[in-house]
């Protein structure tokens, strides 16, 4: 559903931040991406999402290119932030409304709302509350409302529980679970081991734009992911 | 898609705090300043009528044959939307029976602070504060919404740039309008109180329409030149720095800029230089005439066995009858030769100046083309008949009464000159045959101002340059907008 194949980004300054990347985020599934700041885990979402440019490779979501045809793959996918963002001075309703028309879903009634809210746990008379009375933990819910509202089959998430208190983060996690279940194909950058421990089906550990490992669920389950972290990392140096 | 991004920015200038900033704004400077214009109209109206009035009353039948008739130019009706070039026009043309007709300007200004200013009429709301409020609408449309992450998640969905950039064009150019056209209306309502104001006349319609029109166009240009300037920068304070280095040069250095350096690349003499050296050459050429008169008369004397020093004002013997009427015979072809070598000297003066003055406002005009503002206050002074073709327009209605003024009286009357010098000058003024001194009157001046038609005609290249502005300004933006970083 989410495809990398050999991605590779170098920026106009010479610095390699994707090197020959490949991977598979199938239907059903949580990828964590793991990695130090400046890994090469925002580059990804960026190229996935058309905001700039592969130097090489490509990456496909739910088989359009997003370099060659970005607005036939982004038909496909929603995008969470590490900061979910809105326009502060709408309600949430008003919000909710506009990027579900801008996804192409017109004529929502009230109750369409309230259930999407009800399913990210925001309560039903938040609707009518202007975003810049929200909190964070608040707007990641929507952000992930929005994410529900278009539907899509793959979900991208950027630093997503950066910020959040443990209650929301939990809630949030809570909420990713759901979205499994509903089969959406969901990629995650994150620094948060614990909570990508949970979470994640798979994880991939990034290192200066390299892949340097992918271990499956049952890998660190019940193991410390973030020390098999620490050792790959290492090993990525040693080759180095 | 388009009108969802569209009524979304609707939505969001609305619930901005700089919209209703700029709508109370305009709903207090708009009509108050044509309410200003319109008083300040009244006034001018009822100076003109009443000067001309005494004028008729006191000198209107005094038709003698070296008679300076007055025509008086009526303020133009338009002048409330702009006063343009108006205050610095003349207010009267005055005829000689030489052939030159000059223009008079009153010193006299009854409120000197309101020219050191400028009038706050509707060119000036226009281009000033109507232009300032498109950009503050528009100069971090993207940047801002770039700086806040909500162009990430616009951008994430599956919508082109260009619609983005159009919505954001359209729907903040429909919130200014909004506040524009109820701020205008009410201007229109407070013109229409005043009797002197035919506002809703077919006549002054059509003038409405086009002014209305030109403004919708040049507003379109400044929220795609706000637009532009957002897609140039990626944060707010960037924006702004931007916004207002845009807005002093479009609105205040180029337009004031251009005639300065025109008027140093390109420097000609003054109007009073040419005046005099005009009035030199027609005494010069007077002088040499007079003296080829005196000695067509003495040789005419001579033949007669006369004295041309005795002759007085009238033939007494008819000697000196002969002689007169031999003068009179052969005096014709100097008098037309003098007048056709002072109309061409003075056609050359004034032509020469023309040309050059024509090069140095061309120079000035075109440079200043560069800002939409100029295009546009060309075009509304135009309409209004305060433009920068005015002056040659009041020389054009000036030379008509000249013209006027010497088939109702100056033809009338045969100057003839004898002698000019000492010891007395010997002229004979005689009225043309059917003349009634009694019944004539001084002509009125019919002043025309430059038609709605003929502004438009020559007024296309400002046109198709407002409509190059906002193809420019889209272009660029669309341009920038679709390398623009969103990260």
């Amino acid at each position: 559903m989410i495809e990398l194949k050999e991605l590779t980004k170098r920026y106009e300054d010479g610095v390699l931040a994707l090197d020959h990347v490949s991977y598979t985020v199938q239907p059903g599934e949580i990828f964590c991406l793991l990695g130090a700041n400046g890994a090469g885990k925002t580059t990804t979402i960026n190229i996935l999402l058309d905001f700039i440019p592969p130097t090489s490779g490509s990456a496909f979501i739910n088989g359009h290119d997003c370099n060659r045809f970005p607005l036939q793959a982004k038909k496909y996918v929603s995008y969470v932030s590490e900061n979910v963002q809105l326009y502060g001075m709408f309600t949430a309703r008003q919000n909710l409304a506009f990027f579900a028309e801008l996804a192409g879903k017109k004529g929502l009634k009230k109750k369409d709302y309230d259930n999407v809210m009800r399913t990210v746990g925001l309560p039903e008379r938040a609707l009518k509350m202007r975003l810049k009375h929200f909190s964070k933990g608040m707007r990641q819910k929507l952000g992930i409302a929005i994410a529900l509202l278009k539907d899509p089959p793959a979900i991208l998430m950027d630093e997503p529980t950066s910020g959040l208190d443990p209650t929301s983060a939990q809630e949030f996690l809570d909420q990713l679970r759901k979205l499994r279940e509903r089969g959406k194909a969901i990629l995650i950058t994150t620094h948060d081991i614990f909570r990508a421990k949970m979470i994640a089906d798979r994880v991939g550990i990034m290192k200066q734009g390299r892949l340097v490992a992918i271990r499956k669920r049952e890998d660190f389950k019940h193991a410390d992911l973030e020390a098999i972290y620490m050792h790959e990392m290492e090993a990525a140096e040693a080759v180095a | 898609m388009l009108g969802t991004l569209v009524k979304k920015e609707i939505t969001e200038t609305i619930l901005d705090m700089r919209f209703w900033i700029v709508t109370v704004l305009f709903l207090v400077l708009i009509p108050l300043g044509m309410y200003v214009s319109r008083k300040d109209y009244e006034r001018r109206l009822a100076n003109y009528q009443q000067e001309h009035q005494m004028y008729r009353e006191h000198y209107g039948k005094d038709v003698g044959p070296f008679v300076e008739a007055q025509g008086f130019r009526p303020p133009p009706l338009l002048s409330i939307f702009a006063l343009g070039l108006d205050p610095f026009m003349p207010d009267k043309a005055i005829t000689s029976s030489s052939g030159l007709v000059r223009a008079a300007k009153e010193p006299g200004i009854d409120n000197p602070e309101s020219l050191l200013f400028g009038k706050a009429d509707y060119l000036f709301n226009v281009s000033f504060i109507v232009s300032l409020a498109a950009l503050i609408f528009t100069f971090n449309r993207i940047s801002g919404e770039r700086e806040r992450g909500t162009l990430r998640l616009i951008i994430s969905g599956s919508v082109r740039r260009g619609e983005i950039l159009l919505a954001k064009i359209v729907g903040n150019y429909i919130v200014l309008l909004v506040p524009f056209v109820i701020a205008l209306l009410a201007a229109l309502i407070i013109l229409n109180t005043s009797a002197d104001i035919p506002v809703w006349s077919s006549t002054l319609w059509g003038t409405l329409v086009a002014i209305i029109l030109i403004t919708l166009l040049f507003i379109l240009a400044m929220v795609s030149l706000g637009i532009c300037v957002s897609t140039l920068t990626h944060g707010s304070m960037a924006s702004i720095m931007m916004l207002f280095l845009v807005w002093v040069m479009a609105v205040l250095g180029i337009p004031k800029m251009s005639p300065m350096i025109a008027e140093a690349v390109y420097p000609i003499e003054s109007r009073n230089v040419v005046d005099l050296a005009a009035r030199i050459a027609r005494e010069d050429i007077e002088v040499e005439f007079n003296k080829k008169r005196e000695e067509l008369f003495e040789k005419c004397c001579t033949e007669f066995g006369t004295t041309w020093e005795d002759i007085a004002v009238e033939p007494r013997t008819d000697a000196e009858k002969q002689a007169y009427a031999k003068y009179d015979r052969e005096v014709l072809a100097l008098d037309s030769e003098c007048q056709k070598r002072v109309a061409n000297a003075i056609r050359k003066l004034e032509q020469d100046y023309r040309n050059r003055r024509n090069v140095q406002a061309s120079l000035a005009v075109n440079l200043s083309r560069i800002s939409p503002v100029s295009c546009c206050t060309y075009l509304v002074s135009g309409l209004c008949g305060t433009g920068p073709a005015e002056p040659d327009r009041f020389i054009r209605n000036a030379e008509r009464y000249q013209e006027q003024v010497k088939a109702a009286i100056y033809d009338n009357w045969v100057v003839k000159i004898y002698r000019m010098g000492e010891p007395l000058p010997n002229i004979r003024v005689q009225q043309t045959e059917g003349f009634d001194q009694s019944k004539a009157s001084i002509p009125e001046m019919k002043y025309e101002y430059t038609p709605i038609a003929e502004v438009l005609r020559t007024g296309w290249v400002d046109i198709l340059l407002l409509f190059t502005f906002n193809v420019l300004f889209f272009a660029v933006a669309f341009w920038r907008f679709n390398k623009y970083d969103v990260r």
